[in-house]
């Protein structure tokens, strides 16, 4: 048997096509109390529900998908996992007090995230994390964690540095360039944009560390971002660092949190801007998360009426007319298919075509096997190669065939050219140049904690004790009782705050 | 570091992570986490218990089967009465609890904790010193609150200890007739069956037999049931034909022992025309015979499917059974059969899995109601439409023909048991059934069990539940158990004599 199972067909009787079906266990957290709960997975009205029993605080009840469907069909969407060349921790408690990495994890770091600082210069209502202002990370932990990461993964595609606010600490650009090692491939770094769009030398400097930055963009407009993000005009901030990023050619990454009801009408604007802009390479949906900071300020908010990564592909479809559809997005298979959705989009000259439109599924899974992003191996070549052979075969029954055919055609000799073989970083920005993404990832809450999820989590939190701590376990169970931040809160400046 | 240096590279983990369930601890039986991984085309559950290590535990052979399971999708029937709430989490809480997600479609009632034999893979604990008998007042009560559960109850199993060792089996037949339960299963050993007066009083009350007939090799016979019974229970069901007692055959199969008794036990049921089913169960390990009953035996549905695929060279595949809509769809893998001139066809193969499916959507067996009357006109429709789309086309038409003349007559009214009767004639089913043990036990499966061992106060635990946690905290059935058990209100009445124990299969008809 082939996994992942694509396309898997489902047999309802006419009784659950009405009611409600019961689904599958599910270990949870109780929302109240925030002991692990049992939990069950309930399906109705083509929506899925996460409802726990806690002995103390009785039921709770949450949304987990808001399409069945897409639900049902990424459970087989799955595929294997990458194990770490060491673990840190023993399996000794059991999951998710082992973390991290226990022996017992089921992916490697695909995406680590440092935090550097948890100092911030925004106070965000939809914060996920609770920033105390009392911690900057030394450049000895920082060199720790990168030799840590080397050590326990050999080789990395990314890293992420992240905050708090990552580019108010004084060191900032000398880690970056600490984390230039020919083991990591691209360093990101995940921002309000605060500093970007005041300071356009820091933007040429990250340009000249070749450092990807992960822009904060939630909308475009005021009154959703301070709605999100608090007082202050942030849209001016965001169209002045998206025009600094631009002018210095920093390859940059949209990250736009959703929540319900606030900014679910700006997705098809976030798109547009993928769309419009060279310089932004993929753009990231988060829906929202009711956690930390977020998940006592920002209200009102009811758990049973959240968007999930099937909203938002369900969101994109609508606001982009057409251009994007619910059929180009998959889960991605190699996290836990509950975390990620994605489509990759083939530059042409009036447009994006998403993959899923003309490449085979099975080449499509080739190339997002075991990571988010496209690498451009000799995996990609075969994929590519192959895909040019079945339009070729096919050629009238795929729209735009011979379009596609062309740009494949010069993706493949700019890429893998004949005279020489270019270095795989190379290749990676000539990709950029032709392909953008869209991902979508969704962080869990105290509502819809799964252990299940968290088994096969890849991105994780790096530690400068070692530990490389699976996200959404971190700010559910660990980040609240971490020593590094025990002292009292120190005092923030906030932006924007009069 | 230079560039030429070697970089050690990751590699990919030995399984697929599909999810996670909760399970229980080999050893001490606390709740601990499993992994459902899959790896060479197989599921197992990988477990670690922080007092007992890493465990592995095999749930099937077959990943595709399993995943396959999965796809079907049933209705959320909760049971109206709730005894307890959560409280120490499933399945820790039974009785039912707040959270238990299916009703009752099966009642199955150890009348006895006596048996007269003591076999080595028996999944019950029997117990022959001071036996439990259930009294009658306490059956009424159980048949009181089934009834006020349940709108329409078709069915009621009686097992043990060996249900026929209680004095009051007949009465209690009759009081289940009195209230209106058409199907009365007894789960037995069949060695009471040679008395051919009590078969015979056993078929005025159209009781049905669910015979355990493991192996037709007295050595297997030896290993499983420490006995050699083969012969007795030939010449018992001799006595069921001789009378049309209504039997299912059921062999708790084990790796290596009895699977390759498979074709035979198939061929007994195709053969004997009181024979309605074949009801396999994948042996499990429990009680007081089945916990020291060697691994090597697991066998897992799939492994089943491919031992009656072998043993009808292709005529029965996994294709042809589906789940069952009313319990977890690990849980039972079902599979109905018509029987035609010099043969059989699976009703898998005259209409889709989804109708199939539906057609087991109201009670465990296929009821002969409405429903199956139209589905039966579309099958003949279907045929005669396309006469070729079968080999069996033709003999197939002629028995379905003939079927729906006797079961739905024009001229007058056939009722429900006539008609199960007729039907029984010519249709044969195949139940793969699987319990679990504390080793491949998964909460997922126990929520939605809809086979249930009730009590006099109302209270209903869910079998598997009551096999690997309750039976052996019942006073009325455990010696180890203490007097103060948590079924206070049960006096177990006391009976001498009977030594020997324990075999019984429960859960069937």
């Amino acid at each position: 048997m082939e996994l992942p199972i694509i396309d898997q067909k489902f047999i309802e009787t006419p009784a659950a096509k009405k009611g409600e079906v019961f689904h599958s266990f599910s270990k949870g957290i109780c929302p109240t109390c925030r002991q692990l709960v049992d939990g069950v997975r309930m399906i109705r009205n083509n929506k899925v529900y996460l409802r726990k029993a806690c002995p103390r605080d009785g039921i709770s009840e949450a949304l987990i998908s808001g399409d069945a469907d897409w639900f049902l069909q990424s459970l087989t969407y799955i595929t294997k996992g990458s194990v770490p060349l060491k673990h840190s921790m023993p399996v000794k408690d059991g999951c998710p007090t082992d973390c991290g990495l226990c022996a017992d994890h089921e992916q490697h770091s695909c995406l680590p995230i440092i935090e550097i600082t948890n100092h911030c210069n925004l106070e965000c209502p939809i914060c996920i994390v609770q920033n105390k202002n009392n911690y900057m990370m030394s450049r000895e932990e920082f060199g720790r964690i990168i030799d840590g990461l080397i050590e326990k993964e050999g080789t990395l595609d990314t890293i992420n540095i992240s905050g708090g606010e990552p580019t108010i600490h004084p060191q900032f650009l000398e880690f970056c360039d600490m984390a230039k090692r020919p083991q990591i491939a691209r360093l990101s770094v995940s921002t309000n944009g605060l500093r970007i769009a005041t300071d356009p030398d820091f933007c040429r400097e990250l340009a000249r560390r070749h450092v990807y930055v992960n822009l904060q963009l939630d909308a475009l407009r005021n009154p959703e971002l301070r709605i999100l993000r608090g007082g202050g005009d942030h849209a001016a901030v965001k169209r002045r660092a998206l025009d600094n990023l631009e002018a210095a050619s920093v390859p940059t990454t949209i990250v736009s949190t959703v929540a319900k009801d606030v900014n679910d009408s700006e997705i098809g604007n976030c798109i547009e801007l993928l769309f419009e802009r060279d310089f932004i390479l993929s753009l990231m949906f988060q829906p929202a998360a009711y956690t930390g900071y977020g998940g006592w300020h920002f209200g009102p908010h009811d758990p049973l009426n959240v968007i999930t990564i099937p909203d938002i592909v369900r969101c994109a479809e609508e606001q982009t007319s057409g251009k994007l559809k619910r059929s180009d997005f998959l889960p991605l298979p190699c996290s836990h298919p509950g975390c990620f959705g994605l489509t990759y989009l083939l530059k042409a000259d009036d447009g994006f075509i998403p993959f899923p439109r003309f490449i085979d599924l099975d080449s499509y899974l080739r190339i997002i096997a075991n990571r988010g992003t496209i690498r451009p191996d000799e995996n990609f070549e075969h994929a590519i190669k192959q895909t040019i052979d079945q339009l070729w075969s096919s050629a009238g029954q795929i729209p735009d065939s011979r379009r596609i055919l062309g740009i494949l055609k010069k993706a493949l000799r700019l890429m893998y050219p004949e005279e020489r073989a270019l270095a795989l970083e190379e290749r990676l920005r000539i990709g950029e140049g032709m392909v953008k993404t869209i991902f979508i990832h969704a962080f869990m809450d105290e509502h819809t904690f799964e252990v299940d999820r968290i088994k096969k989590c890849c991105t994780h939190y790096a530690m400068p004790d070692g530990r490389l701590m699976p996200g959404c376990a971190y700010n559910m169970f660990y980040r609240q009782r971490d020593a590094r931040f025990a002292a009292a809160p120190g005092d923030a400046v906030i932006w924007g705050k009069a | 570091m230079p560039e030429w240096t070697l970089v050690p590279e990751r590699k990919a983990t030995s399984h697929v992570y599909y999810s996670m369930t909760k399970s229980l601890c080999g050893t001490c039986k606390t709740a601990v986490d499993a992994k459902i991984v899959i790896r060479h085309d197989a599921v197992y559950f990988e477990k670690f218990c922080p007092s007992h290590g890493r465990q592995e535990c095999l749930v099937s052979s077959s990943a595709e089967w399993y995943l396959d399971c999965l796809t079907f999708l049933s209705e959320h029937r909760p049971p109206k009465r709730v005894m307890k709430e959560v409280k120490d989490g499933c399945p820790f809480d039974c009785g039912a609890c707040s959270q238990h997600q299916q009703k009752v479609y099966l009642p199955v009632v150890p009348i006895t904790s006596a048996c007269n034999l003591d076999c080595p893979i028996c999944y019950t604990i029997n117990k022959n010193e001071n036996a439990h008998m259930l009294g009658k007042e306490e059956f009424e009560s159980i048949l009181r609150h089934l009834a006020e559960d349940h709108d329409e109850l078709d069915i009621i199993n009686f097992t043990g200890g060996e249900p026929t060792l209680h004095p009051q089996l007949l009465d209690f037949l009759q009081m289940c007739r009195d209230a209106g339960i058409r199907r009365l299963t007894i789960s037995t050993n069949g060695l009471k069956l040679l008395d051919e007066s009590y078969v015979r009083k056993l078929a005025a009350l159209d009781a049905r037999i669910v015979l355990s007939l493991d192996t037709f090799d007295p050595a297997v016979d030896k290993i499983m049931l420490g006995a050699n019974t083969v012969r007795t229970k030939l010449a018992v069901l001799d006595l069921l034909e001789k009378h049309d007692v209504a039997t299912t055959i059921l062999p708790a199969v084990a790796m290596g022992l009895n699977d390759r008794d498979i074709p035979q036990l198939f061929d007994l049921v195709l053969k004997r025309p009181n024979v309605r089913s074949l009801e396999l169960h994948t042996l499990t390990f429990t009680g007081q015979g089945g916990v020291g009953f060697s691994r090597a035996a697991r066998i897992t549905i799939p492994d089943l499917h491919k031992r009656l695929e072998e043993a009808t060279r292709g005529g029965l595949t996994w294709r042809d059974f589906v789940p069952s809509p009313l319990a977890h769809p690990h849980c039972y893998s079902i599979c109905y059969i018509l029987l035609i001139d010099g043969g059989f066809v699976p009703f898998a193969r005259l209409m889709s899995r989804q109708k199939l499916y539906e057609l087991l959507d109201d009670s465990l067996y296929i009821e002969p109601r409405e429903k199956l009357e139209t589905i039966f006109r579309d099958m003949i429709d279907d045929l005669w439409a396309n006469p070729g789309r079968i080999p069996e086309g033709e003999a197939v038409l002629k028995t379905l023909k003939k079927l729906l003349h006797d079961m739905f007559p024009s001229d007058r009214p056939v009722s429900l048991l006539e008609r199960q009767k007729i039907s029984e004639r010519v249709v044969k089913a195949i139940y793969i059934h699987s319990h679990m043990d504390e080793e491949n036990f998964d909460v997922s499966r126990i929520m939605k069990c809809c086979v249930g061992v009730p009590a006099a106060d109302g209270s209903n635990i869910p079998t598997c539940s009551y096999n690997v946690l309750y039976r052996e905290k019942d006073p009325r059935f455990s010696s180890r158990a203490a007097p103060e058990g948590q079924h206070k209100n049960v006096a177990a009445p006391r009976l001498r004599g009977n030594h020997g124990t324990a075999n019984h299969r429960s859960e069937v008809h």
